[in-house]
């Protein structure tokens, strides 16, 4: 699914079929326009066409939004409760519901016997996993993770890029992170779109990867390894290039010591 | 070296097999792991949620041998997020279950921890950073000997971490206090004295935060992420490129090209 939002202030797209990444002050006005939310759907297009009145939520089951707290999570006891609660609220109608909702556990590597458990014994890292698994249950075409990756170690990080990667290439589908940190979204996102605080700056994330004094200037952290190479270049004038493995800029370093 | 809390040989269920843990009077001490190994339910044990017969003790005497409101006294454990009566104001917060209010600590808390603009505010209207931040008040207000805090990390990120941490040395200092962070990530080790990786039950690796950050192998095996810093200063040894470990990068780049 392409979104396209155009109004005079503000453009962006969010790329069909990619990991694209957004880095902002405030993620609840974002995912505003990204859930259709009914004053901005006016502005918006969906794989080029402009959304009918009549057919916004038509689309809004196309998009499931992974939000950054837990208080929806915090609202119920028991897991297989909130799944069936979504599954009602959301108006899916799986063949068999337990099977869907095992194999939406399974899928971000949830246990089964995590349904017999207590929302509260749940780690933060169980609880994420849980919100994206609940989040796939509408098999959406649009996947919007708040603040991915928070809580979850490597193993499960790199699983999840997996996963969004085969969702990606396999189904067509299209997810877009939303953090105001920078460092995971340079580190997964093919694409990034920046909210500075005039303007929206859209490019992929190879070109968009020196323009530190875009995050500086407006007071977003800047990774850790985009801010070393731009120190070694500023204090050494050593033309290091920038990269976002360290391994690629250990190699650089190497060469020009 | 004063010993505050010991855990000898801790086994629980399926979750730890031979844990031993000795926890430094007057330092801060990360517990780290990747996620599931047992961290949260190793402070839910500290906290005597999960009753155990095990050989946990704190300043001599077992953790069970202490009545309710002495234990509380020793130690408190925080739970970020924890939900609390909301329609209180914070400064009400900090003082309920308070008998001898130490205005002069409060005052010094709340400043450290910029919610001094919030004492007013009922805490259903505060930021989620707020009320831990609050917790945390509260746990340092209420103890007098350890405060535990689970998953600091998921909520604050480094720059934050770093000046939590300064504040929580200021609290050793002036107040006598011990602190034992747990962490998914290793971020936040740089800023703390000891840590202690938990993996498979058992302690993995263990000592000065920075010693243990180097062993990149073991880490990455269990699935940790180090901190940039470490991590290229590691690999930078390996090439005999330095030849020690950095975590500020003006040094490392001065080391580099000079």
């Amino acid at each position: 699914m392409e979104l396209k939002y155009n109004n005079n202030d503000i453009n962006f797209t969010i790329k069909s079929q990619t990991i694209n990444g957004i880095i902002c002050k405030n993620i609840d006005d974002i995912t505003d326009i990204l859930r259709l939310r009914y004053d901005f759907s006016k502005d918006i297009k969906i794989d080029g066409k402009k959304i009918k009145e009549n057919d916004i939520n038509e689309y809004k089951r196309k998009i499931s939004i992974v939000r950054k707290d837990n208080l929806t999570l915090n609202n119920y006891n028991d897991i297989y409760t909130f799944m069936i609660q979504y599954i009602k609220s959301n108006k899916i109608y799986p063949k068999n519901t337990d099977k869907k909702i095992k194999d939406s556990l399974k899928i971000v590597g949830l246990n089964q016997d995590l349904l017999n458990r207590n929302i509260n014994d749940l780690s933060n890292s169980e609880k994420e996993l849980l919100k994206i698994s609940v989040a796939l249950l509408s098999n959406p075409e649009l996947l919007i993770i708040e603040d991915p990756m928070k809580g979850l170690d490597l193993k499960n990080q790199k699983k999840l890029i997996i996963l969004f990667k085969r969702m990606i290439e396999q189904y067509n589908k299209t997810i877009v992170f939303i953090s105001t940190e920078s460092e995971t979204i340079y580190k997964y996102c093919d694409e990034i779109i920046v909210f500075t605080n005039t303007n929206v700056i859209q490019g992929k994330t190879k070109e968009l990867i020196n323009k530190i004094e875009l995050l500086e200037d407006n007071n977003i952290s800047i990774p850790e390894i985009v801010e070393f190479t731009y120190l070694v270049r500023k204090i050494k004038d050593v033309k290091i290039d920038y990269y976002n493995d360290i391994r690629d800029i250990i190699k650089d370093i190497y060469k020009h010591k | 070296m004063e010993v505050i809390l010991n855990i000898n040989n801790l086994e629980y269920e399926n979750i730890f097999k031979d844990l031993s843990i000795y926890i430094e009077k007057n330092t801060i001490t990360t517990i780290s792991g990747p996620n599931n190994c047992g961290k949260t339910t190793l402070f839910r044990i500290l906290n005597r949620d999960i009753e155990t017969n095990l050989n946990i003790v704190i300043d001599g005497k077992n953790i069970n041998s202490y009545e309710e409101k002495t234990y509380d006294e020793k130690i408190q454990v925080v739970f970020p997020n924890k939900l609390f009566t909301r329609e209180k104001n914070l400064i009400d917060e900090l003082r309920i279950q308070n008998s001898n209010i130490d205005e002069e600590k409060i005052s010094f808390i709340i400043s450290e921890l910029k919610l001094k603009k919030y004492q007013k505010c009922e805490i259903s209207k505060l930021s989620e950073k707020n009320i831990i931040l609050l917790q945390i008040a509260k746990a340092i207000l209420n103890s007098k000997e350890i405060v535990c805090i689970d998953e600091l990390d998921y909520y604050f990120n480094n720059e934050e971490l770093k000046k939590l941490c300064q504040f929580f040395y200021k609290c050793i200092e002036k107040y006598d206090l011990t602190f034992i962070l747990s962490s998914q990530k290793s971020d936040l080790s740089i800023y703390t004295k000891y840590l202690y990786i938990i993996n498979n039950g058992k302690i993995a690796l263990k000592g000065e935060s920075l010693k243990v950050l180097e062993k990149d192998n073991i880490l990455n095996k269990i699935g940790l992420e180090l901190p940039f810093m470490i991590d290229l200063s590691v690999k930078l040894k390996d090439y005999d490129l330095i030849n020690k470990i950095y975590t500020d990068k003006k040094e490392l780049i001065d080391a580099l090209w000079n």
